[in-house]
């Protein structure tokens, strides 16, 4: 199995669509750091509440990565993240790999855990990059320095301006981004499950976001609220709870499972659909 | 009749005279001040480490460092030791040439906190940049400044000071307390989700701790310098 996931993420490091999303994210990273480290000094004054004042600057690394956390799971992360996941199967169909892969001993159940492991691997790979790029690039421009977050309503309740310790925001970025990471991986498992349907990629992508862009869209209307529970997407920004003081960690636990529980059940259709379909190219 | 009536007078104006012979006098808010300057007058320069932890409605900061500099008669420098610090605006340096400086002293009443007797001075700034108006209560015994309180804009802060001896001699703020009420906050009531959201409180509470107190180990001039951006 070990060997299986091996050869595919293998496979992954040779087809240069999946450095796309690494490219992309590196040059959104430049561009946000640019901008905060050039333009006005934005966040400045929402640190000092009345009677106190700001000394020194706000922006640093870990400004950047919270900023480009938030922002890239609405839209960039799962979208680079469907573009190679939607494609680990369907890619192989459109090819005509997948046939001869199948003509090898090995069961289409180890065959299919592999490529899932693949798509777990590179969804997390791409996330803590974000991460990892954003906090690098923002320290060696802006600096290192304590973490300044602000939130205001969101799915915890959460109101105002969160200062914590470079030490302790660095730990809370890290778990944000772990959690942003089996956010995505939800919409990624829409992209994976889609792929054993098609033997077309831009299908597998196309349709996974459609349907995130649909759901993220029927949570902001009022008229869908009683639905709002249901959908994972509702779930995905549950990452800032480890930026309020006070972590959340049972409402996170609970959201996190629902998350895992969808990628789980979209998982698990894809397999059923992949054990008994008909691989004629 | 008459008689009377020229006694009784004169026994009112002895009784007023010996009132005002035995009343002390009413202290003035420089001597009060002086008094508070005395703790500094042997310092020429020092720097202490600040911990500031803040928990209101809408600011919540843990442990933010700083670290003041001091340097006679009036350099301050603070700087921050993660990229930025959230600070109050109490007297950094030396509170008494920060309060000639920015404030009016008038001498208010005498009073007690707990049973530390106190002066109370009123503190009316000269700029608008100085602040609202304030309450100094300064320790008879040492001179030291034991809780202020400000009022501006509706918003009440109180902070209590809490002293150490530093070298064995000089008394030096610890660790200051901060109560907030009042304060204008940005979030209005309204609905969200169909729950009711409250209007946010507007209270808080603040604490600075100060720790590892250098004195008159010489801080050079160009500390003081400030660097773009440093200080806002």
């Amino acid at each position: 199995m070990l060997k299986q996931i091996r050869l595919e993420l293998f496979k992954l490091t040779r087809r240069s669509r999946s450095y796309i999303g690494f490219a992309a994210l590196l040059g959104i990273t430049g561009l946000v750091t640019l901008g905060f480290k050039n333009g006005p000094p934005p966040f400045q004054e929402m640190t000092a509440p009345p009677g106190f004042v700001t000394v020194g600057s706000v922006l640093n690394g870990g400004l950047v990565a919270w900023f480009l956390l938030r922002f890239m799971i609405e839209f960039f992360l799962p979208l680079f993240v469907c573009v190679v996941v939607g494609d680990l199967i369907s890619g192989e169909a459109a090819e005509g790999t997948l046939k001869s892969m199948l003509s090898r001993p090995i069961s289409r159940g180890r065959l299919y855990s592999a490529k899932l492991m693949t798509a777990v691997i590179y969804t997390a790979a791409l996330t803590l990059f974000l991460g990892l790029a954003s906090y690098v690039v923002g320290a060696v421009f802006l600096g290192r320095g304590a973490l300044m977050t602000f939130q205001w309503g969101g799915l915890f309740e959460a109101q105002g301006v969160f200062v914590y310790s470079e030490g302790e925001g660095l730990v809370r970025m890290l778990l944000a981004y772990a959690f942003a990471a089996l956010a995505v991986l939800t919409v990624g498992s829409i992209a994976f499950f889609i792929s054993t349907l098609v033997t077309n990629s831009l299908g597998a992508i196309g349709g996974a976001m459609i349907v995130y862009i649909v759901l993220r869209l029927v949570g902001v209307i009022g008229y869908f609220d009683p639905i709002e529970p249901y959908l994972f997407t509702t779930y995905m920004g549950a990452f800032e709870g480890f930026f309020i003081d006070e972590i959340p960690w049972l409402e996170i636990g609970k959201y996190a499972l629902i998350l895992l529980t969808y990628s789980a059940a979209f998982a698990g259709a894809g397999f059923l659909i992949f054990r008994r379909k008909d691989v004629l190219s | 009749m008459k008689t009377v009536r020229i006694t009784d007078s004169l026994v009112v104006a002895l009784l007023i005279t010996a009132v005002a012979v035995a009343a002390p006098g009413r202290p003035k808010a420089s001597d009060v001040l002086d008094a508070v300057q005395k703790n500094y007058s042997s310092i020429n320069d020092y720097r202490v480490d600040m911990t500031v932890s803040v928990k209101s409605q809408e600011v919540h900061i843990s442990n933010n460092k700083a670290t003041v500099y001091y340097k006679k008669p009036d350099k301050v420098k603070v700087a921050a030791k993660e990229g930025f610090a959230v600070l109050p605006k109490t007297f950094a340096g030396n509170p008494v040439a920060e309060i000639r400086k920015n404030f009016t002293a008038v001498y208010d009443c005498a009073d007690k906190i707990g049973k530390e007797p106190v002066h109370v001075l009123k503190l009316k700034p000269k700029t608008t940049r100085a602040g609202g108006s304030m309450k100094l209560y300064v320790e008879k015994r040492r001179g030291l400044i034991l809780k202020t309180l400000t009022e501006a804009s509706g918003m009440k802060m109180t902070s209590s000071w809490s002293y150490k001896k530093v070298d064995g001699k000089y008394w030096l703020p610890s660790r200051i307390k901060i109560d907030m009420n009042g304060m204008e906050s940005g979030r209005k009531p309204g609905h969200h989700k169909g729950r009711e959201v409250p209007q946010a409180a507007g209270s808080g509470t603040a604490e600075v701790k100060f720790s590892n107190y250098k004195i008159n180990k010489g801080i050079p001039d160009k500390v003081f310098v400030e660097k773009k951006g440093s200080v806002k």
